[in-house]
């Protein structure tokens, strides 16, 4: 669905975007990934239309886009960071705005504003005035604006700064829906807690360049070395020292961490290895209050392929 | 226009019944009260002399009035508006939406142009009964009357355009320099109210009468008037291309060099037909005493290098190559982006040496149209000779200029390209000080190729010195300031593709 060959933008001396190859299926929401300075606004506006590459290649859709990014705006919708809206106009006049802008069929026009306030839940303010409304609140009216013109690709630049943990909440729940409807979405964040939810794929940049981009299982798979396992003991420190020096004795168990009454590890056993273990250990040690296995985190996927640079 | 998007945005904004009501009845409340005063004040005293007519006072009194008003709904209101509409985008972050519209550059900034302005249309139209039963009363003719309403719109539409095009040009300036001309469209209006009440002063007089003088364009007979409109609208034309133009590259679709060629063929036809035949006419030929004639057509010549000048210096600054544009250019890459960015800096090359070109053909025109309108007084006029030294003149002059520029822009100024421009100005500037102190022969005035004009016509008694000593002047500059560009030039691809290693 998105390809980008050798993606690169300079500006003066400064190298924001290197030599970049994306490749993004349909239907994927990707989490780009990276702290601040990346490049991840840079990239995305460039794949909005609103920035013309320094050199390289951007294929949408299976549309070519070369040297006339105007074509991109009739089937990509960008959300930027910092945003602005039309505050003396009503959330149905705004859309109505967009949707005429956006050259939608005018008779279909107002059933689709009301489908997008359906989808966006802003169906009560459709007669307030956009000035009026929360932080939360405008930033739906900015997806419902966006969804308006059928985009096929939706690029999400920060969409969560400076919303309350509710609206935070909502926010993921919209763009969860709007995957499942099989929208293909670029969420660009340095708080990786968001995305860890609804991501399937990720996309890390550092210093203008893509260090690792793929499907989250995919990424997990090549990084796993074995199984990341955690047990928690009720608190009794004999108990807990000994059952960590029965784990240091075994030659499967690696990178053991204790902490809080709770051990971490990684286990290079085969899974019925890990049961084994598991019987043994619980039988053994009355004390033990849970025994799991922890799945990588987006947040451990970029901790793993970063080197935790800034520009 | 109903069905443009942005114009509906605007009235919607705009144009609340609240809002339309409340000033309305405001502005209905004021015309009655100051009627009411004009008709007091109007009345017949003791004072007034034999034949007073209160009603052609009280009328003339009236359409003064409220014509002043609607002078500044239309011309000091409405293009500051539309100016700070474009501006606004960029203030409150939704210049994105601007640029990601499907509407066309056309439809979004004739919406904003009749949009964001229709609160002050709809107030000039309301006053504007009044006016004219005012004009009507005073006795003033009808077609004076028409043509003072012609002659409003036709500059409010054209200051409009001034306006929008300014705004659009700075709206997505990176620098802090062209994002603080955020107030500048106000100015333009304040600018504009100045200009179009000369302009009625000088076309109108002695109880809004039409003055019905006469010009030459082309050598026809034409009314001033007629001429005057005919330049305003050229402005407005003008400028409402550019301001299409900026619009366009702020949308990044690409841009045709054609027109800057366009713009200069128009400009040439307006200045020939102008200055055709050195203006002066037949009728009067017999009057004009032969070192007045000798003066005039200097006077026209160098008055239309200059505005060349003025023109070409703008496209200079306007193309000139910047890092960024160098960056592509010595990058080989052979993607569509690469190769679109190397055509734009080709034409940004191409169009200065064609643009020059257009205004030398003018020149020759102009030159050619003294013959054709003066038979029998050749000896006065311009050898080919002399006309062929100020070409070169001129040329060596833009050539250094655009060099000057260039070799400015290839540095890190905050202003980034405009530094070069601003710096050239200067330049001359203190150069046409020095003229003023040391005379026109001498070297600071010989520097300056209009200064050179000026002594080539009026045949001075050293021509042959002036000519030499002039032009060598002229291309030693040129030579120094080409020299650095190239020094430049070479240092930054230097540092550029030690930067991409």
């Amino acid at each position: 669905m998105i390809a980008t060959f050798g993606l690169t933008k300079y500006y003066e001396t400064i190298s924001a975007v290197k030599n970049v190859d994306l490749f993004i299926g349909h239907s994927e929401i990707c989490g780009l990934i990276g702290p601040n300075g990346a490049g991840k606004t840079t990239l995305l506006k460039m794949l909005a239309g609103l920035l013309l590459p320094t050199s390289g290649r951007i294929e949408i859709a299976g549309e070519e886009v070369g040297a006339e990014p105007k074509k991109l705006h009739s089937f990509v919708g960008y959300l930027p960071d910092n945003f602005g809206l039309y505050d003396e106009l009503t959330v149905w006049q705004f859309l109505d705005y967009f949707a005429n802008a956006q050259k939608v069929e005018h008779l279909s026009i107002p059933s689709r504003i009301e489908k997008v306030l359906d989808l966006t839940r802003l169906v009560s303010k459709r007669n307030a005035l956009v000035g009026t409304l929360s932080r939360g609140m405008r930033q739906r009216v900015l997806v419902a604006k966006t969804l308006l013109s059928h985009p096929k690709v939706l690029l999400f630049d920060e969409p969560a700064s400076g919303l309350d943990p509710l609206a935070r909440r909502e926010l993921c729940e919209l763009i969860k829906m709007l995957g499942s409807m099989g929208q293909t979405i670029i969420v660009s964040s340095h708080i990786l807690s968001e995305l860890a939810d609804f991501c399937t794929s990720v996309a890390i940049m550092e210093q203008g360049r893509l260090v690792r981009s793929g499907r989250i299982n995919d990424i997990v798979e090549t990084l796993a070395t074995g199984i990341n396992v955690i047990i928690e003991i009720i608190e009794d420190l004999a108990e807990f020292d000994r059952l960590a020096a029965r784990l240091r004795e075994l030659p499967v168990v690696q990178k053991l961490t204790l902490s809080n009454y709770k051990l971490s590890f990684t286990f290079l056993g085969t899974r019925s290895d890990l049961a084994q273990l598991h019987r043994d250990v619980v039988l053994s040690h009355p004390g033990i209050v849970s025994f799991y296995e922890k799945q990588l985190t987006v947040e451990d996927v970029f901790m793993a392929v970063s080197s935790h640079q800034t520009s | 226009m109903f069905n443009n998007a942005e114009f509906l945005r605007n009235v919607r904004v705009q144009l609340t019944p609240r809002r339309l009501m409340f000033t309305s009845g405001l502005t209905l409340g004021l015309i009655i009260i100051s009627e009411l005063l004009i008709w007091t004040a109007t009345a017949k005293t003791e004072y007034s002399p034999v034949g007073y007519d209160r009603w052609a006072e009280f009328g003339i009194a009236s359409f003064n009035l409220l014509f002043f008003a609607q002078i500044i709904l239309l011309t000091a209101m409405a293009p500051s508006v539309v100016g700070g509409s474009i501006v606004q985008e960029r203030l409150r972050n939704t210049l994105v939406f601007q640029q990601m519209t499907l509407l066309s550059s056309h439809e979004v900034l004739l919406g904003k142009m009749f949009g964001s302005t229709i609160i002050y249309y709809v107030l000039a139209a309301l006053i504007m009964p009044f006016a004219i039963l005012g004009g009507l009363v005073a006795r003033i003719p009808i077609d004076s009357l028409v043509g003072i309403y012609l002659v409003l719109l036709v500059g409010a539409l054209s200051w409009q355009a001034v306006s929008l095009f300014i705004s659009s040009s700075i709206v997505n300036a990176q620098e802090a320099a062209g994002r603080n001309l955020a107030g500048l469209s106000y100015s333009i209006g304040g600018l504009a109210v100045f200009f179009m009440m000369i302009f009625f002063n000088i076309f109108w007089r002695h109880n809004w009468e039409m003055q019905q003088g006469n010009t030459y364009f082309f050598g026809q007979p034409i009314l001033a008037l007629t001429f005057a409109v005919m330049v305003v609208s050229f402005i407005g034309v003008w400028a409402y291309i550019g301001a299409v133009r900026a619009f366009k590259d702020l949308q990044l679709i690409r841009l045709s060099p054609r027109t800057v060629w366009y713009f200069f063929i128009a400009l040439e036809v307006i200045l020939v037909g102008w200055f055709w035949g050195g203006t002066i006419s037949s009728e009067g030929y017999a009057d004009v005493s032969q070192e007045y004639f000798k003066r005039n057509i200097g006077a026209l010549f160098v008055a239309y290098l200059f505005i060349n000048w003025i023109f070409l210096a703008a496209l200079a600054g306007i193309s000139v190559i910047s890092r960024n544009q160098l960056r592509e250019w010595w990058s080989g890459s052979l993607d569509a982006i690469s190769l679109l960015k190397r055509s734009e800096i080709k034409n940004s090359i191409i169009n200065f040496p064609i643009s020059i070109a257009i205004v030398l053909a003018g020149s020759i025109a102009l030159w050619g149209s003294m013959y054709v309108g003066l038979p029998g007084r050749e000896n006065l006029l311009l050898p080919f000779s002399s006309l062929i030294a100020m070409m070169i003149a001129f040329i060596v002059t833009m050539l250094s200029m655009a060099s000057f520029i260039q070799f400015c822009a290839m540095y890190r100024f905050r202003v980034a390209n405009r530094a070069g421009l601003v710096l050239w100005i200067m330049l001359m500037v203190i150069a046409a000080i020095a003229t003023g102190v040391l005379g026109p022969e001498s070297v600071p005035g010989l520097f300056n190729p209009m200064v050179f004009s000026v002594l080539l016509i009026e045949k001075s008694e050293k021509a042959l010195s002036t000519i030499s000593v002039g032009l060598l002047v002229e291309i030693i500059f040129a030579l120094l300031s080409i020299g650095m560009m190239y020094w430049k030039w070479r240092r930054t691809r230097d540092e550029m593709l030690k930067d991409k290693d």
